[in-house]
């Protein structure tokens, strides 16, 4: 997300607040998600895929309305503007291809009407057949879980994706020798797949939530949320959307505002200047000492915060012009005492997207197995695969995995001391002094402990982390 | 009522926010003359750079090419050189001094350094002030910059390529140093250079945003020059400098067969070194390529067909002596094997012999003023 496409957002959000509760801002809302969906997705060398990616995502969600909501033909003619607009929104597109505008190939390289109209065809075919045929929802729901796993392996293991590049190129009749992993940047997939996962998963364990097609969209594809979250929870969303008219005051355009301004300054100004000394391959091997080393360690902890947590603040500060509230997701991280409570205040609303659909239903199959195990297995079990999952959710590599490793282990240590300490020591210390220090201390320890574990995040092979850890260490 | 209200509130800071901004900006245009540049974490925090910061691609560089002449002096170790025990030699020059392609102790300033000299007992220090771009203009904004920290003796180096009056104005470092450059034609009496133009609101915060975010960005590469070392990309492969040519026997805008003395800016060179008595000034006509290749019957090297740096080097030397400045010509010092890149740029052999001849130079010429 550049300026470019924040000033806009804030734009659209005006114009949408401007329209107060009338139904044009509703529609507003949906389709400015949908055209920003195709205009965050970069143009990829690998011809009009930066049209497909989006336009299969559009369908994807519509499907998925269709398993969550009860079969019914009034559904359709209850949602049959949206229904309407959809298409043509996927065919105007590709009718962009024909107006001749040359600044147009620098944001969206759309495709060939004929290849356009198919697909809606196509996925109209599946919609009557979902609500007329015999397709069982739970079947289905399940395959579209199926399929949004085996997209994020396939985008997300780079030889796979390479491979998939190179069926891609083969298949539009370009040169396969340039096909490489990097051409597939599927903007924003994470978290629609995370979205799409958790209204699934929802619906499959009894929990009924009533949208139609035009909210469910502007859900899955909130725009000021697309790309980097945070992961709303359908029914607060939709709590919100209905209720962002009272939320328009004064008070809370400063406080939007005010975050917006702060995100830019995280993400614009301090994560860019610190990406000036970045934990690379080439600044490892030309560092000359672990002093160094460490500094460019701290750089890098601080600017993935800044980063992350200023796209956040920028996509909160749009949403809260808009009168929609999104949730939080960082509270200070750094200043955690303790892994448990860094993991509680780091991307929170992912970890808890991971709490509800893997740690809890983990540890409840766990629990009530027929063979029994020991409470520190079943922990163990339980956060380092959690960990595990999570670090592959950033890239299928050994790096990652023990990036997970060693937060899932640092995690499951922390657990156990905690218990530990909690038989053998007394915790209200009544000295002010000897608990700031104590604190302090934790901060430290619990900050170095991630920061070093960035070390495996950032490095592209196990080796060069080894080389890494050495210099820090003066080895 | 209430929206009215809060409208009225809303304008009221929009209003209070383009006020604040106008002001800035005009605080900005009447502090044009103050020196930010100086403000640096360089031979602070960080040790002070080998040569002017200059990269064209920063992330492999850790440098960056910028236009705050105050800011480049002021990240190089130059500017810690306030000592006076120390004899103080400034090198002057274009690419070939900055050192293209070599590392900060194996260019001609560096390996200098290494020989450990002594002038009437004083420690002498080398200084690398050389800077990518061929203009003599260039070279005397830098030594107008530098004279504060009172350099015993400055080795000027030049070519012909930077010479040519036509071309002064035209490097980056020039065109955004109006004011300096508009100082030296004035005070200097060059009088052949149109003064550059200015514009008030090229002082506005707005307008010196790239100046300003430059500054901080050299900081910031501050730690990871500190840390490696490296202030170039070195690749490990390069394109070696032309050793054929076509006939051509065109130099800029020149007459063919026919080097105008007026066209040259060697009064660039005499009069800064007028304007500046304190110091001491040796002029170096820098070593060229010697192309043995096709056509090197009529040309020496990719930037000097024969006539016109025949026809040069005669005109600089009268010129010079003319003055009464200490000129020396290097031309045909190094052998062709030892260019690297460019008809100018050594590899390290090149500047060793380089070195030895300037270091005797500098004992011949070793006196504190």
């Amino acid at each position: 997300m550049t300026i470019l496409h924040i000033a806009v957002f804030i734009l659209s959000a005006w114009i949408i607040r401007s329209l107060g509760e009338r139904p044009a801002a509703m529609w507003l809302i949906f389709a400015i998600s949908i055209l920003s969906l195709f205009w965050l997705q970069p143009v990829s060398p690998i011809r009009t895929l930066d049209y497909w990616l989006p336009a299969m995502m559009i369908a994807l969600s519509i499907l998925t309305w269709l398993v969550i909501n009860p079969k019914q033909e009034s559904l359709l003619a209850n949602n049959q503007i949206t229904l309407i607009i959809l298409p043509v929104i996927i065919i105007g597109i590709s009718l962009l291809r024909y107006a001749q505008l040359s600044f147009l190939s620098a944001w969206i390289n759309p495709t060939k009407i004929g290849w356009a109209l198919l697909f809606v065809i196509s996925i109209a075919a599946l919609v009557f057949l979902m609500i007329k045929g015999n397709i069982s929802q739970s079947i289905m729901a399940r395959c579209l879980i199926i399929i949004a796993i085996l997209i994020f392996i396939a985008i997300k293991y780079e030889p796979l994706t390479t491979k998939l590049s190179y069926a891609l190129r083969k298949l539009n009749h370009q040169s396969t020798d340039l096909a490489s992993a990097q051409e597939i940047a599927w903007v924003g997939y994470s978290y629609f797949a995370f979205r799409l996962i958790h209204v699934i998963r929802d619906w499959q364990t009894g929990r009924k939530i009533s949208i139609n097609l035009r909210e469910f969209i502007a859900y899955i594809f909130y725009f000021p949320a697309i790309i980097a979250g945070p992961i709303a929870r359908i029914e607060n969303f939709a709590y919100e959307l209905q209720n962002r008219a009272n939320q328009v005051t004064q008070a809370h355009t400063f406080e939007s505002s005010k975050r917006i301004m702060h995100g830019v300054l995280c993400k614009f100004i301090l994560a860019d200047s610190l990406s000036l000394m970045p934990l690379n391959t080439t600044t490892v091997q030309q560092a000359s000492g672990s002093i160094w080393m460490w500094i460019i360690i701290y750089a890098y902890a601080l600017r993935l915060y800044l980063d992350f947590s200023g796209y956040t603040e920028i996509a909160i500060g749009i949403s809260g012009l808009l009168g929609i509230k999104l949730p939080e997701n960082f509270q200070r991280p750094y200043l955690s005492e303790n892994l448990t409570i860094f993991w509680n205040r780091w991307h929170i609303t992912l970890t808890q997207w991971f709490r509800t659909y893997y740690f809890n239903p983990l540890t409840r199959f766990i629990r009530t197995y027929r063979v029994q195990l020991p409470a520190a297995w079943i922990i163990f079990l339980t956060q380092m695969s959690t960990m595990l999952l999570i670090g592959l959710w950033h890239g299928i590599n050994l790096n990652f995995i023990a990036w997970g490793f060693w937060n899932g282990l640092g995690l499951f240590l922390h657990n156990r001391w905690s218990e530990w300490s909690k038989q053998h020591f007394k915790s209200d210390n009544k000295n002010e002094w000897v608990a700031g220090s104590v604190k302090c201390i934790s901060i430290f320890l619990t900050f170095n402990f991630i920061a070093l574990g960035w070390v495996w995040f950032a490095m592209p092979t196990l080796n060069d982390s080894i080389i890494a850890f050495a210099k820090l260490f003066g080895f | 009522m209430k929206n009215t209200k809060q409208s009225f509130s809303l304008f009221r800071i929009l209003i209070k926010a383009v006020l604040f901004f106008v002001v800035l900006n005009f605080l900005f245009i009447l502090a044009k003359d103050v020196p930010i540049g100086n403000i640096s974490l360089y031979n602070l925090v960080f040790p002070g750079r080998s040569r002017l910061p200059f990269g064209e691609n920063p992330s492999l560089a850790y440098n960056l090419s910028m236009y705050n002449l105050d800011a480049m002096i002021s990240s190089h170790t130059v500017s810690s050189s306030e000592k006076d025990e120390d004899y103080k030699v400034f090198l002057i020059g274009d690419s070939s001094v900055w050192g293209f392609l070599q590392k900060p102790d194996v260019t001609l300033a560096g390996l200098l350094e290494q020989k450990n000299q002594a002038c009437e007992k004083q420690p002498v220090k080398i200084y690398n002030l050389g800077y990518p771009s061929l203009s003599v203009l260039k070279d005397a904004m830098i030594i107008e910059k530098v004279q504060h920290l009172h350099p015993d003796l400055i080795l000027w180096l030049v070519t012909l390529e930077s010479l040519p009056v036509s071309t002064q104005l035209n490097t980056p470092l020039v065109e955004n140093n109006a004011l300096l450059v508009n100082k030296i034609l004035s005070e200097y009496g060059l009088h052949g250079l149109q003064p550059l133009k200015t514009k008030i609101w090229e002082h506005t915060l707005i307008s010196r945003r790239r100046e300003i975010a430059d500054l901080i960005r050299l900081q910031l590469y501050g730690v990871l020059w500190s840390a490696t070392g490296i202030d170039q990309e070195y690749p490990s492969q390069y394109t070696p400098a032309l050793r054929d040519f076509e006939t051509d026997l065109t130099f800029h805008e020149f007459e063919i067969g026919r080097m105008d003395e007026d066209q040259l800016a060697l009064d660039i060179i005499t009069q800064t070194i007028r304007q500046h008595k304190e110091t001491s000034f040796i002029v170096i006509n820098e070593p060229i390529l010697i192309s043995k290749g096709r056509n090197s019957d009529i040309r020496y090297n990719f930037y000097y067909p024969r006539w016109a740096f025949d026809q040069y080097r005669e005109i600089i030397q009268a010129e010079m002596d003319e003055s009464g400045i200490k000129y020396y010509d290097f031309w045909n010092l190094i052998p062709e094997t030892h260019f690297t890149n460019s008809a100018i740029h050594l590899d390290v052999d090149g500047e060793s012999i380089f070195a030895d001849k300037i270091s005797t130079l500098i004992s011949e010429n070793c006196q504190k003023q």
